[in-house]
């Protein structure tokens, strides 16, 4: 379905929205990746067929599960190994997993499985073909783990305080895909029902992932898992600097996520609210408390945050009714006290709001994609570009580069493993290298070198060539007023947690659990659908803000 | 090998910025040559990223001098565009890198008696993204070109990386 509905209202400012103070409080919504990979799981009601399962009693070996969406069968090859303490580490930098995984495009073969089975395990060492889609690692977690298979074994109760804390028995680490390895280009499979909205090769792997780590404890413990319990343990993801450039070296795509949740809550603002939305709004407020009270970390700074937005949601939502939010204009007013609050709470209020409007929201699923790239329009009259500059990015025209603290880290790639990295420029070797995120930087040399001149673009690009970067990407914010993130990422105070934060949310995670301000580990699909439920028609989707 | 046009492109981008050649035209090389495999193309490529960077261009009369082709081109192209040319570049043996780069561009480029001529399409040539069969030496060379943005590690920068420190395994 293509989405054909009026935006009825101007969308929030970019300025202040693409702020990283503002995107590293995002909250997943209906429009998350893996929220729309469960809507076609729910709608298509595929059967999940365990192919092979060629596992010892210790749970090392292969197993092979097929699924047909959209009309074409994909893969999940799970292969598992024994992995030492001293080798179970969630860095990039790590050599060996308790388990690797590709999914495939299509059945594969023997030769299939006996390849994946060789390059699985040696991850960026291996070689991957163009029927493989994603490739992706995980270890266990440990406690987690054989606290279960224990309390499976000697009938004793399941550690439910720690299941809550965790909340997954294995976590990625790495979900590959669009090429990386000799992996099938995205282009290949993009055009597919299935594969349209971004990142649902990577939530179809890590769904049968989820699967898969359910199937493997079941076998080790010799018994079923209570359904339930199931439900409750999806996968985790430890997420550091490596999916930050994905956002500026993707600014076009950047653009349509934003856009589409921007619009999506524009339609919700002014919508007539029934009593059947009205009694769901009331519920889902509910529901994001006691999510709220549930969401704890050990970062003193992140606990503090989520404390503060628990009272600020109270603060919001305490007192109203169901039938107060039929009250035209009230989720404007809600929306405006939450915006005056914190970033958090606003974005809460966003997610929270969007939810109960399915009709208005679900449609612009097929609007999130963009295939295209910035591309230059060398007749532009130079002045144009400079007062776009101002029009749009107003802040680079106070930003001093010459100030130490302005551009006091630099982003660069580490020789090991390719691992991104951010340096302090001061201290840190390498900054002569540094790798290109350094956006502002390019704006405001832009701008500076633009002064005065009367020439077309192409002109003044002849001259400065080393400006071409940064006049396309502004002719593209022109155009795409969410394409650019306003902030300078060489400041002192970036954090990159914010960008990780944004990403993730984008992809449906839940329980953000900041380790520091360069990592972080997320849970995805905890509280979503299993397959026999996906089969059968009775699932339902309790992914989003999930209480248990 | 067969490689996906993402690792193509991504290991071209990596090779031209290691080079030093400005990000928007090691994006430009990268994509062009990522969409149109035109043959002897990373041969060429490597050739010119292995050699020294010539002086700033000049321009005369249409006449192209010191133009480097993954430097210049692109604001060439731009120039052809903009109705500006035709223009004639005196550079030879990067044929098959300059058709890549003007295609991609949307100009067209082919040899003459003095060099390469860049002017207007006719006709639009299509390019489309796909597997590329590239040698192991040419790919190996590429990689060692890519290697010159990559930051040597040390003991502190390893222990400052995302994830260091970590000893808890939930």
């Amino acid at each position: 379905m293509k989405d054909l509905t009026q935006t009825p209202a101007p969308l929030r400012d970019p300025n202040r929205i693409m702020r990283l103070s503002q995107m590293g409080a995002a909250f997943p919504t209906r429009l998350s990746f893996l929220r729309i990979l469960l809507r076609r799981l729910m709608d298509e009601k595929p059967q999940l067929r365990e192919t092979i399962w060629d596992m010892d009693d210790a749970g090392f070996g292969y197993g092979v599960f097929t699924i047909a969406l959209g009309g074409q069968d994909y893969s999940l090859v799970a292969i598992t190994q024994p992995l030492a303490p001293e080798d179970r580490t969630d860095r990039v930098i790590a050599e060996k997993w308790d388990a690797a995984f590709v999914l495939f495009d299509g059945i594969p073969g023997p030769e299939d499985i006996a390849r994946i089975r060789k390059n699985a395990p040696l991850q960026e060492a291996g070689r991957f073909g163009p029927k493989d889609l994603c490739l992706s690692r995980a270890n266990k977690s440990v406690r987690l783990f054989d606290a279960i298979i224990n309390a499976q074994q000697t009938g004793t109760a399941f550690p439910e305080d720690e299941i809550r804390k965790v909340g997954y028995l294995m976590r990625t680490t790495a979900v590959y895909g669009n090429g990386k390895f000799g992996l099938a280009d995205r282009d290949d499979y993009a055009g597919r029902p299935a594969m349209m909205a971004p990142f649902q090769a990577e939530m179809l792997t890590v769904w049968l992932i989820r699967h898969f780590t359910h199937r493997l404890i079941e076998h080790l413990a010799g018994a079923a898992l209570p359904v339930q319990l199931r439900r409750t343990l999806g996968i985790g993801n430890s997420t550091g600097l490596g999916m930050a450039p994905f956002l500026v070296s993707h600014p076009l795509l950047l653009h349509s996520w934003v856009a589409c949740r921007e619009t999506a809550f524009a339609r919700v603002l002014d919508a007539d609210v029934t009593p059947e939305v009205a009694v769901d709004l009331h519920a889902n407020a509910s529901q994001i408390a006691t999510h709220l009270e549930e969401w704890n970390v050990p970062d003193p700074k992140a606990q503090t945050s989520i404390e503060s937005t628990r009272q600020h949601w109270h603060d919001v939502v305490a007192g109203l009714s169901p039938r107060d939010f039929q009250q035209p204009g009230t989720l404007r007013r809600i929306w405006e006290t939450a915006r005056d609050l914190s970033p958090e709470v606003e974005e809460l209020a966003l997610a929270w709001m969007t939810e109960s409007f399915p009709e208005l929201v679900d449609g612009l699923t097929d609007c999130l994609a963009n295939p295209f790239r910035p591309q230059l329009d060398v007749t532009m009259p130079s002045a144009e570009l400079r007062a776009g500059i101002d029009a749009h990015w107003p802040a680079i025209q106070d930003l001093d580069f010459d100030c130490k603290d302005t551009c006091a880290q630099f982003w660069y790639v580490s020789e090991a493993k390719q691992e991104p990295r951010l340096g302090q420029r001061a201290t840190d070797p390498g900054a002569e290298l540094e790798s290109p995120l350094d956006v502002a930087r390019r704006m405001s040399r832009l701008r500076a070198d633009l002064a005065g001149c009367e020439d077309a673009l192409w002109q003044f690009l002849l001259r400065h060539p080393e400006h071409r970067d940064a006049a396309r990407r502004m002719q593209a914010l022109m155009a795409n007023v969410f394409s650019e993130i306003r902030d300078n990422l060489l400041d002192v105070e970036t954090a990159p947690i914010d960008m990780l934060r944004f990403k993730l949310a984008m992809f449906g995670a839940t329980k953000f659990d900041p380790k520091s301000s360069l990592w972080t580990r997320i849970t995805l699909f905890s509280g979503g659908p299993l397959a026999d439920e996906i089969a059968d028609g009775t699932a339902q989707d309790h992914t989003w803000m999930p209480v248990f | 090998m067969s490689r996906s046009a993402n690792e193509v492109e991504m290991i071209t981008l990596k090779a031209c910025r290691g080079f030093g050649l400005p990000l928007a035209q090691a994006q430009d090389v990268a994509q062009a040559v990522s969409c149109q495999s035109v043959p002897g193309v990373f041969g060429e490529l490597i050739e010119i990223l292995n050699a020294p960077v010539c002086k700033p261009m000049t321009v005369s009369d249409g006449l192209v001098f010191d133009a480097h082709i993954l430097r210049d081109l692109p604001g060439l192209a731009d120039a052809v565009l903009a109705g500006a040319g035709p223009f004639v570049l005196q550079a030879t043996g990067s044929v098959a890198v300059a058709t890549s780069i003007a295609h991609w561009a949307g100009i067209s480029c082919t040899e003459c008696e003095l060099g390469l001529r860049l002017e207007p399409q006719v006709a639009p040539v299509e390019m489309t993204r796909c597997r590329v069969a590239i040698c192991d030496a040419h790919w190996r060379d590429l990689e060692q070109l890519a290697a010159k943005i990559l930051v040597p590690e040390t003991d502190e920068t390893r222990l400052s990386g995302a994830g260091a420190g970590l000893n808890d395994n939930d």
